[in-house]
């Protein structure tokens, strides 16, 4: 029987600029969904079982959604530091997250929380698939 | 009219005491607002912090808000030796300040009120304090939202901390009562709506502050997010346009491979523009900044660095040659960014420093236990007593063409070299005639010069390796 596929989330707003990188997850065997909203990401993480998490900290938090005082740039950012806090029930604990980002305003914060890697925007695609294959390798690994 | 009451704030206080005075104010615990620097909104964090017993720092014991018990944070927090210690301004001093007022205990709203208070006022009448006010954006708030609920429970229990409630004290004083309670209750009006017009300046200027800040990191995401799109569409039909039937023709191929570099260059000189300021500021950034969590293929850093630097060495008529002399692949523990860093550096010298129709070489080697890097440039060379000074800060080679202007920073080397020691390797250059090259129809001595970087393939300090 073959191997089944790692599966991976890439929440990302705009998943539709960035094509290209799902399709070449899917060229190295990898299954990809995609999210493009906070609320949408953790639903999807509560309901599947994934191996993996590409997450672009500045994406929206969903629509009509409101966390009460997060600024939506920073939804993302706050799904990490509360998912981590516990504060989100119902989310797997060990999943690997690559950090993708547009800014690097939360650097510090984002490293902290204990990310699998943290990728800033531009990033080449080889860097990035060395990253997902890094993460999968180590989730394959564990016991 | 003007009243005999003082307002304070932070800054006015941060003049009266010096750091070092204030391990001596605080008796038990030390109180500490440390600019993290991580945002806006993440700016501030308040640390309670304990001298240690020989009293040669201090330690850290709980903090207000979820950053503190992350391990960057407290190593940071322990790295402050007694009296020099970062310290901000509204937190201590305002509690040390109240301490020695008439009034509302102050340990009994301590320290929730310091967290967020940007602008504390104590307001006296005649000498004689009648409340102190605290005004703050509760920028921490959205984060810990439980938090809130404390400070709001604490403001419920200590009712004399507020505008509204000042107002109503004075309220009280009807008219018909002796003259000066109702000049005091003129003043308490008067201190009121002071205090409410100063906080609401504030809140506006935060306001401001912030809308300009989150334009300028929405267009920096703007333009980061367009980068990467372009990047990931040129990169994607490279590596796979032959899979997915769009494989694209010679010169096709060639100018997004330029296009590439453009954006790679881009990049990395802004990295390179950020690390460096990093490195000006101390020698202390410690080994264990890098990231050293995993293995890397040294061939695969150095092709991807020559790929960022071949259009921007065409366009200058130099060819950049990649040699790899082993053919397996070259994985060792090394920190990604720091040493693409240091390569793209050596790289951007080169084709600097080269002349026309000249060749840059990098390549890339084993040998025991160290792997060997090189980049070769023919160029204006470096005179022999300047070959170690190349490394100091800010240094910039006399080059022997006095006619070339080269823009740097005179920083790439120090950083470079910052960086390759702390990875427990070596970095050194030499230059030597070297031939004859042609530039502008001129014939010119040319100089051979190579930098050399050597890195362990174990770490010592790795007890893996």
């Amino acid at each position: 029987m073959a191997e089944p596929r790692p599966r991976v989330l890439f929440a990302e707003d705009e998943a539709e600029r960035n094509r290209r990188f799902t399709d070449a997850l899917r060229l190295e065997g990898l299954d990809v969904d995609t999210v493009s909203t906070v609320v949408g990401c953790i639903e999807r993480l509560r309901a599947e079982p994934y191996d993996l998490l590409v997450l672009d900290v500045m994406m929206p938090l969903g629509d009509g959604e409101a966390w009460e005082g997060i600024d939506p740039i920073d939804a993302g950012v706050a799904l990490l530091t509360r998912w981590r806090d516990g504060e989100l029930p119902g989310l797997p604990e060990n999943l690997p997250v690559i950090v993708l980002t547009g800014t690097t305003r939360h650097r510090e914060l984002l490293e902290a929380l204990g990310v699998s890697d943290y990728l800033e925007k531009p990033c080449s695609l080889p860097w990035l698939l060395e990253a997902v294959r890094a993460a999968v390798r180590t989730e394959e690994g564990r016991p | 009219m003007a009243g005999d009451y003082t307002f304070f704030h932070g800054e006015a206080w941060a003049e009266e005491f010096a750091p070092s005075q204030l391990s001596q104010l605080v008796d038990r615990r030390a109180v500490e607002l440390i600019e993290l620097g991580l945002s806006q909104e993440l700016k501030t964090a308040v640390a309670v912090m304990q001298p240690t017993e020989d009293g040669s720092s201090y330690e850290y014991v709980t903090a207000s808000h979820g950053l503190a018990h992350r391990a960057p944070f407290c190593r940071y927090l322990r790295s402050f030796p007694a009296g020099e210690r970062l310290c901000h301004a509204n937190d201590c001093r305002v509690f040390e300040r109240l301490k020695g007022l008439a009034g509302p205990d102050p340990e009994s709203f301590y320290p929730c009120h310091m967290q967020l208070a940007d602008l504390a006022a104590p307001v006296r009448v005649g000498g004689r304090l009648v409340a102190v006010l605290f005004s703050g954006q509760r920028r921490l708030l959205k984060w810990r939202p439980a938090l809130g609920e404390r400070i709001a429970a604490l403001e419920r229990e200590i009712p004399e901390l507020n505008v509204a409630t000042l107002r109503r004290h004075a309220e009280t004083i009807r008219p018909g009562t002796p003259a000066s309670l109702l000049l005091l209750r003129e003043q308490l009006v008067d201190a009121a709506a002071q205090i409410q017009r100063f906080a609401e300046q504030r809140y506006n200027l935060w306001v401001a502050f912030q809308a300009r800040e989150r334009l300028v990191a929405e267009g920096n995401h703007e333009l980061r997010a367009a980068l990467q799109a372009a990047l990931i569409e040129a990169e994607f039909l490279d590596m796979y346009g032959s899979q997915v039937g769009l494989e694209p023709p010679p010169e096709i191929a060639e100018a997004l491979e330029r296009i590439c570099g453009e954006i790679y260059h881009l990049r990395d000189r802004t990295l390179a523009r950020l690390l460096a300021s990093r490195a000006r500021v101390a020698e202390a950034i410690p080994a264990c900044e890098y990231k050293l969590d995993r293995d890397h293929d040294l061939r695969t850093l150095l092709d991807d660095c020559v790929r960022a630097y071949r259009g921007i060495a065409r366009s200058r008529g130099i060819t950049i040659q990649l040699e790899v002399h082993s053919g397996a692949p070259l994985r060792f523990r090394f920190d990604w960014e720091s040493i693409r860093l240091v390569v793209s550096n050596l790289l951007d010298n080169a084709v600097k420093y080269s002349y026309a129709g000249t060749y840059v070489r990098a390549s890339v080697t084993r040998r025991d236990e160290w792997a060997l890097l090189a980049i070769e440039n023919m160029g204006t060379g470096i005179p022999p007593d300047e070959l170690t000074r190349v490394f100091e800060r800010f240094y910039r080679a006399r080059t022997r063409d006095a006619k070339r202007l080269i823009w740097g920073s005179g920083l790439g080397l120090t950083v470079a070299r910052e960086i390759v020691e702390a990875h427990g390797g070596g970095i050194w250059a030499e230059s030597e005639p070297g031939g004859r090259a042609t530039e502008s129809r001129q014939k010119l001595e040319g100089y051979k010069t190579t930098f050399h970087v050597k890195l362990p393939l174990h770490r010592k300090d790795d007890p893996d390796g």
